[in-house]
């Protein structure tokens, strides 16, 4: 049994292994897995909203385009220039600065809203170059320096001759909680016209150029410098608990953001995809194991079915072979002193007990046989049981030499205490005769029972000792070549020993070896 | 001397030239002073009103291409019957235009969705089927709605079209900019650029001054929906209105002469520069007046003298003919020691219009008076102001008298309504939209 359950753990252990291994692998695989999608999903995010920032960038540059071209254009005159306002669709305020940076227009007398337009600019007419201030480097920086000598009346020629690209630019301006974009040109001539985006048309265009809702597995939001909402797309749904990721738009606009939101990567279906996998490799190691346990346990399951046909088989042979002893016996009691008539019978009885005992060994193997316990005489068996093997030893010219010294009677099963013996004394017969003399002794001590029989053959080698009680196992030499044996005597004979309580040992007793069967005195049966 | 027939020849052709009729149609600009007459020896405050009327169109095959953007609210209160009969409206409106016109269609909840792009209106099924499939649900991105619905009529904005907005809403702006103020802003914007918004407000929900601001600002209608079922008929009148449109994009001047002094414009946006006045007024309509009222001091004159006082011009897009024109008028007051010509020569129209317009004015301060919680100096001012119209009424006689009654009684139950807190959301939209309606003469 214990052999099953070793069997059983192995198998086990070889599915359970290499799933564990593949397992970890998988696992460290996915991990990696996500973190690569996830930096691919970053990337996205970052394209979507470079791609958002960028249409925002282009829209602000053709506007920018189109004033560059349109501004030379007009009138530097703060009369005249405020037709042209009327006329801006996108402007909410404009200012003109001279080339000595005094404030042109709006001039007095004001409107309020004129008022607050110049209240909240101050600093710019104290000192225009905050107007340049905050600008990337890559404007292009080329301004042709006014000479002196020029006038009004001339400045539109010099416009056209200088043929330098006049200073431009955009600049964000604060504006209580909001800002206001202002877009900046200067003249070659040196005056400054400021265009101040109305913000409500330019949320508005921007809303007019940025994408609209479609089926979307994300939602970006437009939030301007106070945090208000301008514009949301996209028709994901966040959980609650997530929260939009926060990037700020590129100059001008980096007062205002863009928020994100989004599904994460598909890593589910990943580690769907390998736990499905993992799942069918445990499918095919747990199948292949169930194989391998059914085809170990088909060849147990075969030798057993061996064994309990021979065991059936053995057992049939027990009743022809008891007439035939039987009958052998009478014989041998209703003949006359033939010597030769009872040498042949002695020969027929003698062959009869020896397959007798080859019958019940192998019965014994293949059975648990019950105990039937009396009382035995232990010197009288050991005794009666020589007596049987007499004439087989004289023929090998073994000397038997006995001292039975334990004079009592033990509580056991006699049938089996004698097979014991029988095995024993069969093993000295057939590879020990060569030593000339048999041992055979019986003693009480330490509350045991010993019977030693002891050859004085070859002896088993240390290395031997162990394996010579394993089932089917015959030692390998000159001794055990020629004769036949079925290695299961001495199995048999341990295991019974056991069964009654005791244990058989061998040791060296140079010359030959010594088989022990010690018994205890009290029980007679094992549990 | 017997007439060589020749030159009889001659004369007949020349005099059948003369008799052709002159096929250009223009508006009619007419600028009239309430009291052309006024008292000698001292200065006088008095009415100008410049009435522009639409010529009539001939048929409706001549009649202008449109370029309109519908944007229809589908937010989560639209559900059920204003959702249906909005999906109605919409489809009147298809049906209305032909493969010349260009329409699109945006629907909003939370986000825009652009249903139909700028398309030419030839295939309706497509158009029809986009209108159907709307679905309410979610809250009100009415700025980005409207955005996007300029966006679309961008695509094909042209002098040559009318080119208009008409946002459906039944509830507040609660997504983006929803301030009355930005959207007034937006209006402006879009106004400049020639794209008029009308706003139609459904149910008792919506922000009326929002919606009066988008619509005032850009010189489109703007209506109070109480009904869902009345929306497919406030559609047609829309339609009837861009449909009809013979002049764009017209810009009344009036230059003031030395002393006289523009004091305030009544009804309507525009600017005062020193002694110009400017107003701007996006279309016209075929066989509509609409004015511009200004409130004008006239400096104290002589007996029997008589001064221009203003020049008015008027330059426009005419649709028919698709030319920029100009039309002019010229303004003139006499002074008189006698009260009796005085009087007589009182143009009663303009004064009626008058009345009705500063009643109008005392109206917006009574609403003003009534949302700071003031509300018996709102019902007070509002009676004195019925009060006012009546007795104008008296002075004018006639049939001028009779319609100031009438107009009186009108702003008796105003002044009624107004301390009253049950249903003060509905009356508040009426209130507003017949503010509205009077201070740019619209249509329905």
């Amino acid at each position: 049994m214990k052999k099953r359950h070793a069997n059983l753990l192995l198998l086990i252990v070889l599915v359970a292994l290499p799933l564990a291994l593949v397992g970890w692998q998988a696992w460290r695989l996915l991990t990696s897995e996500a973190d690569v999608q996830q930096a691919r999903y970053d990337q996205l995010i970052e394209a979507r909203l470079q791609q958002v920032d960028l249409t925002i960038q282009r829209y602000l540059e053709s506007l920018a385009s189109d004033w560059r071209q349109r501004l030379p254009d007009w009138p530097l005159d703060p009369r005249e220039v405020r037709t042209r306002l009327a006329d801006e669709i996108r402007v909410r305020h404009l200012f003109l600065l001279g080339p000595d940076n005094r404030r042109l227009f709006p001039e007095d007398p004001l409107s309020s809203d004129e008022q607050a337009f110049v209240e909240r600019l101050e600093a710019i007419w104290r000192d225009p170059s905050l107007l340049q201030g905050n600008r990337p480097a890559s404007e292009s920086d080329m301004a042709a320096s006014p000479s002196p000598r020029l006038s009004n009346v001339f400045r539109k020629s010099a416009r056209e001759s200088a043929g330098t690209a006049p200073e431009s630019g955009w600049y964000m301006w604060h504006w209580g909680a909001g800002t206001r974009l202002i877009f900046w040109w200067k003249s070659p001539g040196g005056e400054t016209i400021g265009l101040a985006l109305e913000p409500a048309r330019l949320k508005s265009d921007l809303i007019g150029v940025l994408p609209d809702t479609g089926a979307d597995d994300f939602s970006i939001r437009l939030r301007d410098a106070s945090g208000q909402e301008i514009y949301r797309w996209g028709s994901y749904e966040t959980e609650p608990g997530e929260d939009y990721h926060q990037y700020p738009l590129s100059y001008p606009l980096s007062s205002w953001t863009l928020e994100y939101a989004g599904s994460s990567p598909t890593a589910a279906t990943a580690g769907f995809g390998l736990l499905l996998l993992l799942g069918m490799l445990g499918l095919v190691l747990i199948g292949l194991a169930i194989y391998l346990y059914r085809e170990q346990t088909r060849e147990l399951r075969e030798a057993a079915q061996k064994v309990e046909f021979v065991g059936q088989v053995s057992h049939e042979l027990k009743t022809p072979l008891t007439n035939i002893r039987m009958y052998a016996e009478l014989l041998d009691e209703q003949l006359e002193d033939d010597p030769k008539q009872r040498n042949h019978l002695g020969i027929i009885i003698s062959e009869s007990q020896r397959l007798g005992r080859l019958i019940g060994n192998v019965l014994n193997f293949s059975r648990i046989p019950t105990l039937h316990l009396s009382e035995v005489d232990i010197d009288g068996l050991v005794r009666q049981t020589l007596d049987h093997f007499l004439p087989g030893f004289r023929a090998r010219g073994l000397e038997v030499h006995t001292d039975l010294q334990a004079g009592i009677s033990i509580h056991s099963d006699a049938d089996m205490l004698e097979q014991i013996l029988n095995n024993l004394l069969s093993n000295v017969e057939k590879y020990a005769s060569g030593g000339g003399a048999v041992e055979v002794t019986t003693r009480v001590a330490d509350g045991r029972l010993l019977v030693s029989v002891r050859d004085h053959g070859a002896g088993i080698p240390a290395a031997e000792r162990r394996k010579i009680f394993e089932p089917f196992y015959r030692i390998d030499n000159s001794l055990t070549e020629g004769v036949s044996g079925t290695g299961i005597g001495l199995t048999i004979a341990r295991q019974q020993a056991n069964r009654l309580g005791g244990e058989l040992v061998v040791s060296d007793a140079s010359p030959g070896a010594r088989f022990t069967l010690k018994l205890p005195l009290n029980r007679g049966e094992t549990s | 001397m017997k007439t060589h027939p020749f030159t009889l020849l001659i004369l007949l052709f020349l005099t059948s030239l003369l008799a052709l009729p002159s096929q250009a149609r223009q508006i009619e600009l007419s600028a009239k002073l309430g009291t052309p007459v006024v008292e000698a020896g001292r200065a006088h405050k008095t009415f100008l009103k410049i009435s522009l009327t639409g010529f009539e169109l001939s048929g409706l095959e001549e009649r202008t291409a449109a370029n309109v953007a519908l944007v229809l609210d589908e937010s989560g209160s639209m559900t059920g019957k204003k959702l249906e009969e909005a999906k109605e409206a919409a489809l009147l409106a298809v049906d209305l235009l032909n493969e010349d016109d260009i329409l699109s269609i945006i629907s909003y909840d939370s986000h825009v969705k652009v249903l139909v792009p700028a398309t030419r209106v030839a295939d309706k099924t497509d158009i029809r089927r986009a209108i159907r499939a709307m679905k309410a649900g979610g809250q009100t991105a009415l700025f980005a709605g409207v955005s996007k619905g300029a966006r679309e009529i961008r695509k094909f904005i042209d002098k040559e079209r009318v080119n208009r907005i008409i946002l459906l809403s039944d509830g507040q702006a609660n997504v983006g900019p929803s301030t009355s103020t930005e959207l007034g802003e937006l209006g402006m914007s879009l106004g400049k650029e020639g794209i008029s918004v009308t706003t139609i407000g459904l149910g008792a929900g919506y922000n009326e001054d929002l919606m009066a601001n988008l619509a005032g600002y850009s010189d489109g209608n703007h209506a109070f929906v109480e009904n869902p079922e009345d929306l497919v008929k406030i559609f047609n009148y829309e339609f009837g209105d861009v449909l009809s449109v013979v002049a764009q994009d017209l810009l009344i001047r009036i230059e003031f002469e030395d002393g006289i002094r523009p004091l305030r414009i009544l009804g309507r946006n525009g600017e005062i520069i020193g002694r110009e006045v400017t107003t701007r007024m996006n279309q016209l309509y075929s066989d509509q007046e609409k004015y511009l009222l200004l409130e004008v001091e006239v400096p104290e004159g002589m007996a029997d003298q008589t001064r221009e006082i203003a020049r008015v011009t008027v330059s426009y897009q005419n649709m028919a003919n698709r030319k920029q024109e100009d039309v002019h008028d010229k303004v003139t007051v006499s002074y008189s020691t006698s009260e009796d010509e005085v009087e007589r020569s009182r143009n009663r129209e303009v004064v009626t219009t008058a009345t009705k317009q500063v009643a109008n004015e005392i109206s917006k301060q009574a609403l003003k008076l009534r949302d700071e919680g003031k509300r018996e100096e709102a019902q007070s001012l509002l009676n004195s102001s019925a009060d006012f119209v009546r007795s104008q009424g008296a002075i004018l006689g006639g049939e001028e008298k009779e319609q100031l009654e009438v107009f009186s009684a009108e702003v008796e139950s105003e002044a009624d309504a107004i301390t009253l807190d049950e249903d003060w959301d509905k009356t508040r939209k009426s209130i507003r939209a017949k503010q509205y309606r009077q201070d740019t003469q619209q249509n329905y």
